[in-house]
């Protein structure tokens, strides 16, 4: 059910970016169903019910939403790996982990191939796309780029990125938007994959598979946050809606803070942690080292998840 | 505000037709176990014969009910759990037994005790001795009595069905309790899903002309007739923790349990019977049926036409809150508001329970704002104090938490199990 609200973002992200983003779909699901079920019977506990409940193939989505298109096939066989052993495994499986898996890979592999794990293709918007599903398959299968293509066509960093270099480099505010990148508000391809998302948020929501504290703190915390800093140095810093429309602010919100295994449960809980994710996210990307901050965000609330939920008990019927 | 769960309805299955009287059957077996607040204590002898009516075990406290023969006929056996009598089917009462009509004379602890007397517990499904609620209130000044016909669980219609055929004798006993407990005013409770029972209220409730009773109509949604739930509902209060509703002013009861006193005072008829709902998929005729205390669920099954193909479960009480029986040998009791022969079409089907995902929709659900999801990994880390302080006391056991968890895991059964063990 949560993989089909994800399909019109896939669409859309197909069609900016081509098909890495279905060839590493497919590649984390098999290597995550397998790695399920390697651990499940080292562990001795039954394949069918954990293999049929789908959380696997969410993490496995979630995880080639986050890697580059063309990364190559053994950096998404490593986050997969360390999403589904390490981060849910080790610690007893579905429903005890206290990290987000697919975050736990990303950031694992983020921080350990910093560059491969940044190299984006422009979007076709930008560069009419140049790499064919076969040519794109091979690549993500031997890491060579085919003799026709050079590197140089091929990569293009993401707004984000853009934005972080530009303005270490001392550019101004709207010598960095004036790249073809930037597209309408937050670089092209990217915002309407964004609202993309925003839309598979909006039928999670109508489902009720999740409920809006979460994403709506956190999505007001990402605009006020950048609202402020804004409007105090426009010239620094971007605007709510670019922050809002790009990187992984929308999948965050929506697909990866949700996570109800490791976020709090009570309604004031989700709350706090929701808009404390946002307004990490903000300070990571603004003031940090990484161009996108949502996977150390969320990694860092899954950590409080627990005092969280001890502080925000709710009050007991009569209680005084 | 709790908006409560919207569950669906099975009422449909025994909503027509009246109240049938069975008659009684050729052993009745009475429980000493009957009232939630006191075990009953034996005064009659093997090879007695005893009246319909005559008192056959007391309470060791004051103000708890009596227990009384439901048939006439000679005492069989007597233990620790219960008393079982054999029917000479001549139905000879107990010459004892009369009206009284003067109770209006008499004074609030006289008519207590009067009550207790008469068998008197609430038929809601708790038992809970009538006279020891209202003598509890004797301490504060209770403002407002409720009569509880909310009868929330998808089920049972013998509320309903009591309120359609007897509408002005149970005011009659709102009356009488109104005496009781001093009370200046009385809501009468009902759920919208029952206008012929409404209708009937409050065509009585023309005729008899009584400022202090009114009527109050609610939607219908699970778990409202939960004597907490109610208050809230009715009049946005909540009773504090661990105290009894006659902390703030309040009483509720039963319309089974008015009509009951209503009996006992006009007519001299002690709780010997009572109207059972017999309904669910797997018996052949679903009615109501008024049924003497202490006959077995087999002969009111037997009296409804029997079992319909296999039944998976006998339920007593509702499907939301009851337990399910070990054997129809078992009597029923003041307690027993409902059967249910339940077969695959009544229950959820066996789902294996899964993981808990920490989805909190538990805490959504819960009507007194516990966090199920941590009673069950503390409960299950066996964390004695954390499950204390997260509040199993306040589990009202209705089972909303079972119904909306998505990985199906039995919240409540566990609960139930957990206050037997660790709260007595």
């Amino acid at each position: 059910m949560v993989l089909l609200t994800l399909l019109p973002a896939a669409l859309v992200y197909c069609n900016y970016f081509g098909w890495g983003l279905l060839i590493q779909f497919v590649l984390a699901g098999i290597t995550g169903i397998t790695f399920e079920a390697l651990a499940l019977s080292l562990r001795r506990r039954s394949l069918q019910p954990a293999i049929s409940d789908g959380s696997t193939f969410v993490t496995a989505a979630l995880l080639a939403f986050s890697m580059p298109p063309l990364a190559p096939w053994w950096l998404t066989v490593s986050a997969t790996a360390f999403s589904i052993l390490l981060a849910k495994h080790l610690y007893g499986g579905l429903g005890m982990n206290p990290f987000n898996p697919a975050m736990v890979g990303y950031a694992v592999l983020l921080v350990s191939f910093p560059s491969a794990m940044t190299q984006w293709l422009p979007a076709s918007s930008v560069t009419p796309l140049q790499i064919n599903f076969s040519q794109t398959l091979q690549c993500i299968l031997s890491g060579q780029l085919p003799s026709s293509l050079s590197v140089d066509v091929l990569s293009s960093a993401s707004p984000l990125a853009a934005l972080k270099t530009g303005l270490a480099a001392r550019h101004t505010m709207d010598e960095v938007f004036a790249s073809s990148t930037f597209g309408n508000i937050a670089g092209a391809g990217w915002e309407w994959v964004s609202i993309a998302l925003l839309l598979g948020g909006m039928a999670l929501l109508a489902l009720r598979l999740i409920r809006w504290h979460i994403p709506v703190a956190m999505l007001l915390a990402v605009f006020f946050c950048a609202w402020i800093i804004n409007s105090i140095d426009p010239g620094r810093h971007a605007t709510a809606w670019f922050h809002l429309l790009s990187g992984a602010t929308m999948i965050g919100a929506f697909y990866i803070a949700t996570d109800p295994v490791t976020a709090p449960s009570s309604t004031r809980g989700r709350l706090i942690y929701g808009a404390s994710i946002g307004i990490l996210t903000y300070v990571i990307r603004s003031f940090g080292y990484y161009h996108d901050g949502v996977a150390f965000a969320v990694l860092t609330m899954n950590l409080f998840a627990p005092l969280i939920d001890k502080f925000t008990v709710p009050r007991i019927y009569g209680e005084t | 505000m709790y908006t409560g769960l919207r569950l669906d309805s099975f009422k449909h299955l025994c909503n027509t037709g009246t109240i049938e009287i069975m008659p009684a059957p050729n052993m009745v077996t009475l429980s000493l176990d009957q009232h939630a607040d006191a075990l009953l204590r034996s005064c009659v002898k093997v090879g007695e014969t005893v009246a319909l009516g005559q008192i056959i075990a007391r309470p060791d406290i004051s103000f708890s009910a009596c227990l009384h023969s439901s048939v006439s006929g000679t005492v069989q056996t007597i233990n620790a759990n219960h008393i079982v009598i054999s029917n000479n089917h001549k139905d000879t009462l107990d010459a004892s037994l009369t009206p009284k009509s003067n109770w209006q004379t008499w004074s609030k602890t006289e008519l207590i005790a009067h009550l207790a007397e008469g068998g008197i517990a609430g038929l809601g499904g708790a038992a809970y001795s009538t006279s020891a609620k209202l003598s509890a209130g004797q301490q504060q000044h209770i403002d407002t009595l409720i009569i509880n016909g909310m009868e929330c669980e998808p089920y049972i219609t013998c509320d309903d069905h009591l309120l359609r055929e007897q509408a002005a004798y149970i005011l009659n006993g709102v009356q009488i309790l109104l005496h009781a407990c001093g009370a200046s005013r009385a809501y009468v409770a009902i759920e919208d899903d029952k206008p012929l029972a409404i209708d009937a209220v409050r065509n009585a409730l023309a005729q008899l002309n009584d400022q202090r009773i009114s009527i109050q109509v609610f939607p219908t949604t699970y778990p409202h007739g939960d004597e907490g739930q109610l208050i809230g509902l009715l009049l946005s209060k909540e009773v504090p923790r661990g105290q009894l509703p006659s902390a703030i002013g309040v009483i509720v009861q039963n319309v089974a349990t008015a009509f009951a006193c209503a009996k006992w005072i006009y007519e001299g008829r002690p709780l010997i019977s009572r109207v059972v709902t017999v309904t669910g998929h797997g018996i052949h005729e679903c009615k109501n049926v008024e049924v003497r205390i202490g006959s077995a669920c087999k002969d009111v099954i037997a009296y409804c036409g029997g079992y319909r193909g296999e039944i998976s479960t006998l339920i007593m009480g509702g499907i939301m809150m009851g337990t399910a029986l070990s054997s129809d040998e078992m009597p029923i009791t003041k307690a027993s508001n409902c059967l249910i022969a339940a077969n695959h079409l009544d229950l959820a089907p066996n789902y294996i329970e899964q993981p808990c995902i920490r989805c909190g929709e538990c805490a959504h659900a819960c009507p007194v704002d516990l966090l199920p999801q941590q009673l069950l990994m503390n409960l299950r880390n066996q964390n004695t104090a954390a499950v204390e302080e997260l509040g199993l006391r306040d589990c009202i056991l209705c089972g909303c938490c079972d119904t909306v968890c998505p990985s199906h895991i039995a919240l409540a059964s566990r609960f139930r199990v957990a206050k037997l063990q660790l709260l007595g």
